[in-house]
């Protein structure tokens, strides 16, 4: 991984992730020793200021546990994560206390992640109250502009979550997220509550405040159609590690990993001529507990051989983009 | 005759003083053996049709048909016991959370079983084989083992196969699949849509799928109706609603997509949002968010028109080329 930054810039990247892993402690029963669940195992990435990067995998894969060590929620088992000349892995608190609000997240649930007894204005003043020295009237301009850049009329600060729609509640939620000037947003599948035509206006203002703040945004979705809009780079995600890496026209125009490539002839597509003949994985994402001994995906791919189930792959450069697949040459 | 068939069908919610209409005038017939999809926003009555259905709307939700018969029988005036017998026999539901409509205090087995001996009876040893011989149809890997777990020992994709389990257990003539697959990641989701084309095929079934999801709808279904603010906007085969929606709605939806909008920076979206209960417009429902609706269109609400195949609500459908054939009317506005 630390090859293709290299190679790609002389200037660092925004965030730096390096051998990203968390192990979480599993109880087994009372007498037996706990076992690990390998939520995260070893994942690489980087991410430049004002680009999008897509985390796509099943559920179970390690999206969200990704989502949590880079908002800083939970901290590292092992691995580097740099937030510009931040090492917040190793950070002390005051590291930290500079870097949170640095990165913030969006949710998926907009009917969840707003609470449902604080007026809108509040919600949006009270990173302000905590990270800024400004004053009432300063951080009232700011919600009120901020509502404005997001699509959503300033009277409506002194109204609760409950009075707006999925739609704009989502709005508001990404508008929370802005207050502080983040340089990087988590997105954790934003759009995946909403309807269609509210979906596109909300991808509409993801990407507008992109273009207008150079935000950087890690995007974690399962929906592949979206991903294919909006991403500049994609990182596949298959049982808490990478199999994939690459910049969005690779992966979508070439897959190269069987796993992308079942993922992506599973899509359901509106133009026939668009469905690919279907790849019909059998099973189900296999336990973090017991993962199989060789490649993870093993148990389920058609072009698995013995070396396979034997052997972990390493994710390697191949055709510009990154891949962890022992037969890719041949398949 | 068609297998259902369901004329003018109303459902009502509040006071019978200020009603909330949730379905207003939906016409459905579908024939055994027929994929039909019904697609729509939230809020659009798609669920809520399903369940009147399944005579699961209870007081104070009002339900109301010139005709909603199954199978020549009138299912809105036949008795409460008679309609039961029917009820996850000839006509059976999968609802959307898998997670959820499972009870979690009893077996597979036992969930299993239960609707079998409400509809078929028999020996507990018969009604046990029979239940393996389901989880087996629906491809459930180690179905011995499954038989004795409870829900919260399955995955998601698994629970689902259950609930599909469940509802083909008496053969019914009539499965209504309300989102089955939403909560489901794609690879799970290809193959639970698979299993239900594969089961509807070998039983000859009628298979009714509600969805939000239109590549599932152009995926799997035969014909497709398009809900909006509880009314039909638009019903016909699928290539022909695909291909040349005569609806601006239906338009617009299909653009939002972001399968559709490949290569531009921004995606096409519908301004507005679906009406709610005290905003509906008194003209047509989709007017103010229309691209194309002209002064008549906010003051007369358009009825459900054409010959054919393809019935569309518009008082100015769009002509093959996606272009309204009212542009006569506009340069005159």
């Amino acid at each position: 991984m630390s090859d293709l930054s290299a190679a790609s810039q002389a200037v660092l990247p925004l965030l730096r992730a390096n051998n990203l892993t968390k192990h979480y402690p599993v109880s087994q029963g009372w007498f037996r020793p706990k076992a690990m669940a390998k939520a995260l195992d070893g994942v690489s990435f980087t991410l430049e200021a004002g680009k999008t990067l897509a985390i796509v995998g099943e559920s179970g894969c390690g999206k969200s546990t990704l989502a949590r060590q880079i908002t800083m929620i939970e901290s590292l088992t092992a691995g580097e994560l740099w937030l510009g000349d931040l090492n917040v892995a190793a950070g002390n608190a005051a590291t930290m206390k500079q870097a949170r609000p640095l990165v913030q997240m969006v949710f998926q649930n907009p009917y969840a992640s707003l609470n449902p007894r604080k007026k809108v204005g509040a919600m949006l003043e009270e990173p302000l109250i905590i990270n800024t020295a400004l004053s009432k009237s300063e951080r009232s301009e700011k919600v009120g502009a901020m509502m404005q850049q997001v699509g959503l009329r300033a009277e409506f600060s002194g109204r609760y979550p409950h009075m707006f729609s999925g739609g704009q509640r989502q709005r508001i939620a990404i508008a929370r997220a802005l207050m502080l000037n983040p340089q990087v947003i988590v997105a954790d599948e934003p759009v995946s509550a909403l309807d269609v035509s509210i979906q596109a206006q909300v991808l509409n203002l993801l990407m507008d405040i992109q273009q207008a703040t150079k935000v950087a945004y890690l995007f974690i979705s399962h929906n592949l159609s979206v991903v294919e809009h909006i991403a500049d780079q994609v990182l596949v995600m298959y049982l808490g590690k990478a199999v994939e890496y690459g910049d969005k026209a690779a992966i979508f125009g070439q897959p190269l990993h069987p796993y992308t490539r079942a993922l992506l002839a599973s899509t359901p597509r509106i133009d026939p001529a668009q469905r690919q003949a279907k790849i019909m994985l059998d099973g189900e994402l296999p336990s973090p507990l017991a993962p199989p001994p060789g490649c993870a995906f093993s148990n389920r791919c058609p072009h698995a051989i013995e070396r396979c189930r034997q052997e972990q792959p390493l994710l390697q450069l191949f055709k510009g983009s990154m891949v962890a697949c022992h037969r890719v040459n041949e398949i | 005759m068609a297998l259902l068939d369901i004329q003018q069908l109303r459902i009502e919610f509040g006071t019978e003083a200020i009603p909330f209409t949730a379905v207003d005038g939906l016409d459905l017939q579908l024939e055994q053996g027929e994929v039909v999809g019904i697609v729509g926003e939230s809020g659009s009555g798609k669920s809520v049709t399903s369940l009147a259905l399944m005579g699961l709307i209870d007081y104070p939700g009002r339900v109301k048909a010139e005709r909603m018969e199954f199978d020549g029988r009138d299912l809105l005036h036949m008795p409460q016991r008679e309609r039961r017998s029917l009820l996850g026999k000839d006509i059976a539901m999968i609802f959307q959370d898998p997670m959820t409509s499972l009870n979690p205090s009893f077996t597979v087995a036992f969930q299993l079983m239960e609707t079998l001996r409400v509809h078929q009876g028999g020996s507990k040893v018969e009604l046990r084989t029979r239940a393996l011989e389901l989880l087996r149809q629906v491809n459930i890997p180690d179905p011995e083992r499954r038989l004795d777990a409870y829900p919260h020992q399955l995955s998601g994709g698994m629970s689902q196969r259950v609930m599909v389990a469940i509802a083909i257990a008496c053969n019914p003539r009539l499965l209504i699949a309300d989102e089955p697959t939403t909560a489901l990641d794609v690879t799970v989701q290809a193959q639970m849509l698979e299993l239900l084309l594969q089961l509807q095929r070998e039983r000859g079934m009628a298979l009714m799928l509600i969805t939000h999801d239109l590549s599932v709808v152009a995926q799997t279904a035969q014909r497709v109706v398009v809900m909006y603010a509880g009314q039909v906007v638009e019903t016909g085969t699928v290539p022909e609603i695909f291909n040349a929606p005569q609806h601006p709605y239906t338009q617009a939806l299909l653009a939002a997509l972001p399968e559709h909008n490949i290569g531009r920076a921004r995606l096409q979206t519908i301004p507005g949002m679906v009406p709610g209960q005290y905003d509906r417009p008194t003209g047509c429902l989709l007017g103010p968010r229309c691209a194309y609706a002209v002064a008549r269109c906010s003051q007369e609400r358009p009825a459900l028109q054409g010959g054919g195949h393809v019935k569309v609500r518009c008082h100015f459908p769009l002509d093959r080329a996606g272009h309204p054939t009212n542009s006569l009317q506009e340069a005159s506005r």
